[in-house]
């Protein structure tokens, strides 16, 4: 049985911060520029769900995948991951994938807004 | 300019031409690869530096650098690295809806233009130099020149790439007379270039933020970093700087990243190509595999990934060429 994605936290940053090197300005840029990218990503998901364009829905699902592994997002990536991989699921199905990524997306950016407060 | 600053997201003001100048310079050289447009003061109603700073800090800051020069007297010129259409779409929809004249019915196109520095950055540079040289030191322009200057104007809204890669990723041969001479000069370079390729600026700027601690030399020389979302823009940057290692994710806006590869292993097989991506699929590495590329490396990438894949670069280049180059990685 998969582990479920409440027993991970949202957000891992151990790898990020070995790159960052514990530079706050530098994470707070890097946060910034994650949730940047996270809002275009989760509105062209939503687009493509909207538009039933399945191409279209893999390019963002993929894209988002690829930003959430980097930072450490693990269960959003994973959630991306499946989302890319069942690409052409219908749009009932889709609707839920895009449910539960903007439930764990909002759980990563309450996370990385606090950091970003806590830093400025 | 020994290093593109990619993670510093400043926003400079500059009153004096000469930095300007010395922007274009830096692009002429081969050494910035910052984007520039112009705006037109002529179309603009009244505002001060200050008021148009504020009107466009917001569209800037999704921007890497960036730097608003106000020197001249016919226009306003900004240059940034990072996103080119994004923030270029941005910004003319800005100035069109916000700092137009009252009354005033004219296409954004002509408010605010792209200049691509590559080609007609000359031109430019003695335009500038000109009016530079016609205004007196109290700053009240006296005869403006009557001529328009040769910009070659390009708008990234209408250059639209062709989406069939194998129509596309073709090299002439003066580009690949360029590419040898370049890559010929690479061990005795003395900076180690790299090209990221990769279309979410979050992963961009972590993979160059890794890059940019990369020393090769016993001086502490930083490398020559330059990041490029589109395979078209990637093809003909690496064409005219040969660069010594290019990171490629797959998924790109413009077409897969195994085509790119594809296309730099074919112009040069000892060219080093590293794939970074989150498609960690068996038959992506295969492909990968079928395109000689030098590492698939998946996301999340590590710093040791990154260095290792650059010190075997280093080592393997260093053997070739009897010991030219000093790596000291972190």
């Amino acid at each position: 049985m998969e582990p479920s994605l409440n027993d991970q936290p949202a957000i891992d940053l151990k790898n990020l911060r070995e790159i960052s090197g514990g530079d706050c300005a530098l994470e707070t840029q890097l946060f910034k520029s994650f949730l940047s990218s996270a809002d275009e990503g989760l509105a062209g998901l939503k687009e493509a769900q909207q538009k039933d364009d399945a191409p279209l829905w893999r390019r963002h699902a993929h894209a988002m995948k690829g930003i959430s592994l980097n930072l450490g997002a693990n269960p959003l990536g994973d959630l991306c991951r499946k989302a890319q991989d069942n690409y052409r699921a219908d749009s009932e199905e889709k609707v839920a994938m895009l449910t539960q990524i903007e439930t764990e997306l909002n759980k990563v950016q309450t996370q990385l807004n606090a950091l970003i407060s806590r830093a400025s | 300019m020994q290093w593109v600053e990619v993670m510093g997201q400043i926003i400079s003001e500059h009153t004096s031409f000469t930095p300007l100048l010395a922007l274009i310079d830096r692009v002429l050289q081969e050494q910035d690869t910052r984007h520039l447009v112009l705006i037109k003061r002529e179309y603009l109603r009244p505002i001060t530096n200050e008021a148009f700073m504020v009107a466009i800090r917001q569209i800037l800051h999704t921007a890497d650098i960036a730097d608003v020069f106000f020197a001249s007297e016919r226009n306003i010129y900004l240059a940034w690295q990072g996103k080119r259409d994004a923030v270029f779409r941005n910004l003319r929809a800005t100035v069109s809806a916000n700092l137009l004249r009252q009354g005033l019915t004219v296409e954004p196109s002509a408010v605010l233009v792209y200049v691509d520095l590559a080609t007609t950055g000359t031109a430019l540079r003695n335009s500038i130099q000109q009016e530079a040289a016609r205004i007196p030191s109290d700053g009240t322009e006296t005869d403006l020149p009557k001529e328009q200057i040769a910009i070659g104007e390009e708008d990234p809204d209408e250059s639209q790439t062709d989406t069939d890669p194998s129509s596309t990723l073709k090299a002439t041969q003066e580009q690949v007379r360029i590419y040898k001479e370049g890559s010929r000069q690479k061990p005795y370079r003395k900076h180690l270039h790299m090209l990221v390729v990769e279309d979410q600026l979050f992963s961009q700027k972590l993979l160059c933020e890794i890059l940019r601690g990369v020393r090769i030399n016993n001086n502490n020389e930083s490398p020559v970093i330059e990041a490029v979302e589109e395979m078209q823009d990637a093809w003909k940057l690496f064409l005219k700087r040969s660069h010594d290692i290019v990171f490629i994710d797959l998924g790109l806006l413009d077409g897969s990243g195994h085509t790119l590869a594809r296309a730099i292993k074919e112009l040069d097989p000892n060219a080093q190509v590293i794939i970074v991506t989150a498609n960690n699929y068996e038959e992506e590495q295969e492909v990968a595999r079928q395109n000689n590329v030098d590492a698939f490396i998946a996301k999340p990438f590590s710093r040791k990934q990154i260095i290792d894949c650059i010190e075997r670069y280093i080592s393997n280049t260093r053997s070739q060429s009897k010991g030219t180059w000093r790596g000291t990685l972190p």
